[in-house]
């Protein structure tokens, strides 16, 4: 399933478990007309803070398998 | 958060008695965008919020022969709606609409932007201003990609207001007032790089209140922000010029930089550059590098030296309507 913002859930299956997002929470199909954007808004589910764990920024690419923190999906 | 003891001061006088010599005692609460997070997150506990959103003499936009005061209940909404702002200051305007969400324009107030803390993470975790711990600077081995490239001292962190470098540019003077008096600051002067965590990044005292900003007659002036997104967030870079002209030559300069250090910058060299000059593309150009002499990249933002440099010269190229 394809959910609002840049994140695609299909797509990104290497991305951590922890990694949260606004567009996340928004329960609607996207509109395939409506180019995907990126508020760039991310966070930890486990600190719920923009740094992770290991304080290290949280995005959509930081958040990858080379970090101690990283919790496959 | 904690528990609070609430004033709703309905006059500037039962405001300033109602603050007191320590900001863990009182601080002063408007439109809460800001406080309201940090409280949310333990950052800061103050025992009092003391309300002066109901002070009617802190609103309002008016000219007069000073030039244009601006009440520090004022909001990003009220300013952007203001014909006097839009076509007497520009740089101001800009500044105003690079605050992209309207729920914030709608709440945050002239007062509150120029007094917000900063947005660095290590702040907001809980790290002090100077973002350290055991006495080690977390941000310069960190994640530093959002921080100073013109670091003062110990001092890492942006300064976060998105109105200050405009009104520094513009040459701004900030009233304070407390229970004991008054006092006015140059608005470059009321920002400071404070050099210990408990330390303010501005010259408020914790029983003063931002009551005014007065804007004097201004140039041709623009702001440039560079933005990551469109969306509500801070520039990654501002810069705001203010340009005194003589025909097509300039005779004044002010250039200053935000979002590159603790306090809007000046760049001195910078303004120099331009004086008795007509403002061209390649002299802006020059004038965007002389602007950035001196920055030194963390790990993380060298990207932010490029970012003020094209900044000052679209701003300056702005500010005469000059294309790029």
């Amino acid at each position: 399933m394809e959910l609002p913002g840049i994140v695609r859930l299909d797509r990104d299956d290497d991305r951590c478990a922890m990694l949260r997002w606004k567009g996340m929470f928004i329960e609607a199909e996207w509109d395939p007309t409506v180019p995907h954007s990126n508020d760039r808004l991310f966070w930890c589910h486990n600190t719920q803070k923009c740094l992770g764990p290991d304080s290290k920024a949280v995005d959509e690419y930081d958040c990858n398998e080379t970090r101690k923190c990283y919790q496959p999906l | 958060m904690n528990n609070f003891e609430y004033v709703n001061a309905t006059s500037l006088k039962e405001a300033a008695a109602a603050l007191a010599s320590s900001w863990t005692d009182a601080v002063v609460l408007a439109g809460g965008t800001d406080l309201l997070g940090l409280m949310k997150d333990y950052v800061m506990s103050p025992k009092r919020l003391v309300n002066i959103k109901n002070i009617k003499e802190l609103g309002g936009i008016t000219k007069s022969g000073a030039g244009l005061r601006i009440g520090a209940t004022v909001t990003f909404d009220e300013l952007a709606n203001s014909a006097l702002v839009r076509q007497g200051y520009p740089s101001l305007y800009a500044a105003v609409m690079g605050v992209t969400s309207p729920q914030i324009r709608n709440m945050g107030t002239v007062g509150g932007d120029l007094c917000q803390r900063p947005r660095c993470w290590y702040f907001r975790l809980g790290h002090g201003v100077l973002g350290e711990k055991d006495g080690k600077s977390l941000v310069a081995d960190g994640e530093n990609k959002y921080h100073a490239i013109f670091p003062e001292g110990r001092a890492h962190f942006v300064s976060a207001s998105s109105l200050g470098p405009a009104l520094v540019a513009l040459g701004a003077r900030v009233k304070l007032v407390s229970a004991a008096g008054s006092r006015e600051l140059e608005a470059a002067k009321f920002f400071v790089a404070p050099q210990s965590n408990e330390a303010r990044e501005i010259a408020l005292l914790p029983n003063e209140i931002l009551t005014e900003v007065v804007l004097p007659a201004a140039g041709k002036n623009a702001t440039y922000e560079v933005r990551q997104k469109d969306a509500l967030d801070w520039p990654l870079v501002t810069a705001s010029v203010n340009l005194t002209m003589k025909g097509t030559a300039v005779t004044a300069a002010n250039i200053v930089l935000g979002h590159v250090g603790p306090t809007p910058r000046h760049a001195a060299g910078a303004e120099q550059a331009l004086i008795g000059k007509a403002v061209t593309a390649d002299l802006a150009m020059a004038v965007g590098e002389a602007a950035v002499k001196g920055a030194k990249a963390l790990s993380q933002n060298a990207y932010k030296i490029q970012l003020a440099r094209v900044a000052v010269k679209r701003a300056l190229l702005e500010a005469v309507g000059v294309k790029a």
